[in-house]
């Protein structure tokens, strides 16, 4: 019983007070006018976050500790850490029923959408659009247009719900050693990249293979990937149905059951991936930006390799984003100037040198300090930077995450021989258009 | 009435007051423990039915009644909860035989008086102080579809390789295909993924039962084996015939045990394949923590929560009901 006891105790937590609603909303957004505020006196705030180990942890405390030393206005940001994603959740759920919200809170935007149905999550624009104290023109169009785009809510207003944090993007890490000794080229289409992973793959006299072309895993966001990279879509335009179960994503499944067929291809447990290929037994990949420091770390000679957008340049961006609760005027106002100041030119920048997450902003790509650290220590960081464009956010929607696992059930079936692609795509697309139409 | 009644009642009077303070006394002694409990176990479980009778997505909406319930069980859920359920009466009787029949033959083992007895009985009760997570991970590595020792022992007797713990397919229908059968979907039996993860239970709850039973072996009267001996009985005899039948009471215990701890095993399924693949070793713990905090669906959450509560509840009665009159007490 103790499992389920853990289980209601948390459900107890989360009910403790009582429950129905989070914080009223009596200190909600009067937007205009409370945007443009003045910070009066000394404001504490809280951010919970889920980056539990350094370098990520440390380059967060030590630009809270910048902005707490610097900001001049008697703002203190606290910066929490709550365990990984799914615990930081958890956690902002219960405080949710609890009414004990932070201020900030490091989100995904499938949670961004879950607390935003509590009623607890202030709208950005007004302060983005502060003639105060938000966000000129120049840096609204500094900062990438996919970065806003995938913190707007279409089935909340369109409103702009959470800010880009810790971003980072789908790429394709390819082994260049592996490929130039297999003697083929980097590919440019899906056709070129299916002939390349064969072609260094590597089988023993027995048919058994011995290094793999293609590593990859069930993950939804990488089968997204390929999709748009083919000039597909994820989802259909009215945000009612999926588009991935379409031409594009039947030809993804079918070129990956080729591979996996053929012993090109295998499915990777947790993050073995990374040793063969720092080792040049695995020629490519789909991955987070944020695999580089590991790739780099297994590396026990010197490696060629790249990241890059995947045949035809498309993307999906990665990345967790920061949302701001409803509190007081000056809290929330409080929040928004450390969002601001966290997102400026120099800070952006120095963000991406020391956690290896994207830079949110065109212009930190001038920074004299990530120029040097790109072509120093981290060349392809400078090449994931230069994809950031390219990336298309994944759908915000609630139901979103069980869509997720009907990709990866789809996926694991096709590569296991439970179902055709064909009829694993159609079951596929029927089961993710009944969640969102149950979602609605 | 008499000085000697009043004497009487006056004594009685004392006594239920040194009964009343000695109550008193007890129950307050036994307070802490039960604000321990009623703060996070009775209230937690009372609040939990109280939230399933609701629709609490994220926050508390509509009084619903039973419709949480009839939804899991003859509605929009019932064909992922049935589904679990099933995955994880299955988990149960791969794990549970083989668990109390293996600790049992280890245990009558480590029982005779053998060289260096102390230390397997030590390393047999290490796999069960190692912490679950670990462990698991480990056992992940000995999965390993290219690495993993497994699949180097089973390729050099010309078998395999085996995708263990990504593998979706039944056990029974892997075999058929082997031998060019055509296996009926009925009869696929459990996924692999779902049997290796069996295994991986067993060999970690079977250290604790192992100790059970060298307990319940210790107290088994020595008279009796050697009155069968002079009797002529062989080893075999001795086994079934005293053994065994005097070690029931251990049994039932292990077994009651190993099957709650089986219905409600979470981290082991956590770890190794997080109900996958094709939600094959997705057990209702496993559902219940996907619905109430990956999909932030208390309500249903929670209602399935009761619902595994009375599942193990069921499953424990029905076992006092049939096992106890066959345990025989010394």
């Amino acid at each position: 019983m103790r499992k389920l006891g853990v289980l209601f105790a948390i459900t107890m937590l989360i009910a403790a007070c009582g429950g129905s609603a989070a914080p009223s909303g009596s200190q909600g957004p009067a937007a205009t006018t409370e945007a443009d505020l003045d910070i009066t006196g000394p404001v504490t705030i809280t951010l919970w976050h889920a980056l539990t180990s350094d370098p990520q942890k440390g380059a967060l405390e030590a630009a809270v500790k910048k902005f707490n030393e610097t900001n001049g206005k008697g703002i203190t940001v606290q910066a929490v850490v709550q365990g990984n994603y799914t615990q930081l959740y958890q956690k902002t759920l219960g405080a949710i029923q609890a009414g004990a919200l932070p201020e900030l809170a490091h989100a995904y935007e499938s949670f961004v959408a879950d607390y935003t149905k509590a009623d607890v999550v202030i709208d950005l624009d007004p302060y983005v659009n502060s003639k105060k104290n938000g966000l000129d023109q120049a840096s609204k169009d500094d900062i990438y247009k996919p970065y806003f785009d995938t913190n707007r809510f279409a089935q909340y207003g369109n409103k702009l719900l959470s800010f880009p944090f810790t971003k980072s993007l789908a790429l394709m890490y390819t082994n260049e050693d592996v490929l130039k000794a297999a003697g083929v080229a980097v590919p440019k289409t899906w056709q070129e990249w299916e002939q390349a992973v064969q072609k260094a793959t590597k089988k023993d006299a027995n048919g058994k293979t011995t290094q793999y072309g293609y590593a990859g895993t069930s993950d939804a966001s990488y089968f997204n990937a390929m999709v748009l990279s083919r000039g597909g879509k994820i989802m259909s335009d009215d945000n009612k149905t999926v588009a991935w179960d379409g031409k594009e994503g039947l030809e993804t499944l079918q070129m990956l059951k080729r591979l996996y067929d053929g012993g090109y291809a295998y499915t990777p447990t947790n993050f073995d991936w990374q040793n063969d290929f720092a080792q040049n037994k695995l020629a490519f990949t789909f991955a987070s930006t944020s695999s580089r420091p590991f790739i780099a770390a297994a590396m026990k000679t010197p490696v060629a390799w790249n990241v890059a957008a995947p045949p035809g340049g498309k993307t999906v961006m990665f990345g967790a984003n920061v949302a701001i609760f409803k509190s007081t005027p000056q809290k929330q106002l409080a929040s928004w100037l450390f969002i601001k100041w966290f997102s400026e030119q120099d800070n952006t920048a120095d963000w991406a040198t020391k956690s290896y997450y994207m830079p949110v902003r065109k212009s930190a790509a001038n920074n004299e300090a990530l120029k040097t650290y790109w072509s120093s220590k981290d060349p392809q960081g400078k090449q994931a930077y230069d994809t950031i464009g390219a990336s298309i956010p994944e759908p915000n929607v609630r139901g979103q995450q069980d869509i997720r696992d009907v990709i990866t059930n789809m996926y694991v079936s096709v590569m296991t021989g439970k179902a055709t692609p064909e009829q694993a795509i159609k079951d596929a697309g029927t089961k993710a258009n009944q969640i969102l139409k149950d979602a609605q | 009435m008499t000085g000697g009644a009043i004497a009487i009642t006056q004594r009685a009077a004392s006594r239920r007051r040194r009964l009343l303070i000695e109550n008193v006394q007890a129950y307050l002694f036994l307070l802490p423990a039960f604000v321990v409990l009623l703060v996070f176990k009775i209230f937690p479980a009372l609040y939990a039915i109280y939230i399933s009778f609701f629709k609490w997505d994220i926050v508390q909406g509509a009084f619903r009644g039973i419709e949480n319930y009839t939804d899991i069980l003859f509605g929009s859920r019932a064909e992922n909860w049935w589904r679990s359920v099933s995955t994880t009466i299955t988990f149960a009787l791969i794990t549970v035989p083989f668990e109390i029949a293996l600790a049992l033959v280890i245990a009558y083992l480590l029982f005779q008086k053998i060289r260096g007895r102390a230390v397997y009985r030590t390393i047999y009760y290490l796999p069960y102080i190692t912490a679950t997570v670990a462990a698991a991970a480990v056992f992940e590595y000995l999965y390993h579809p290219q690495y993993g020792i497994l699949n180097t022992i089973l390729s050099s007797v010309g078998l395999g390789p085996l995708r263990f713990l990504q593998e979706p397919t039944g056990i029974f229908e892997m075999i058929g295909n082997r031998f060019g059968a055509d296996v009926p979907a009925w009869a696929a039996g459990p996924s692999l993924s779902l049997v290796s993860v069996a295994i991986f239970s067993i060999w970690h709850f079977l250290g604790f039962q192992i100790v059970i039973f060298l307990g319940g072996l210790g107290n088994i009267p020595v008279e009796y084996y050697e009155a069968a001996r002079l009797d002529g009985a062989n080893p075999r005899q001795v086994f079934t015939r005293i053994t065994l039948p005097l070690l029931t009471p251990q049994i039932f215990f292990v077994f009651t045990i190993a099957s709650i701890g089986v219905l409600r095993a979470f981290n082991e399924i956590f770890v190794l394949t997080n109900g996958g693949p094709l939600d094959t070793s997705r057990t209702v713990s496993m559902l219940v923590f996907r619905t109430f905090f990956q999909q932030g669906q208390i309500g249903f959450g929670s209602a399935m929560g009761v619902l595994l509560t009375l599942l193990i509840l069921a499953f424990t009665l029905v076992q006092f009901r049939v096992l106890e009159r066959r345990v025989q007490y010394g």
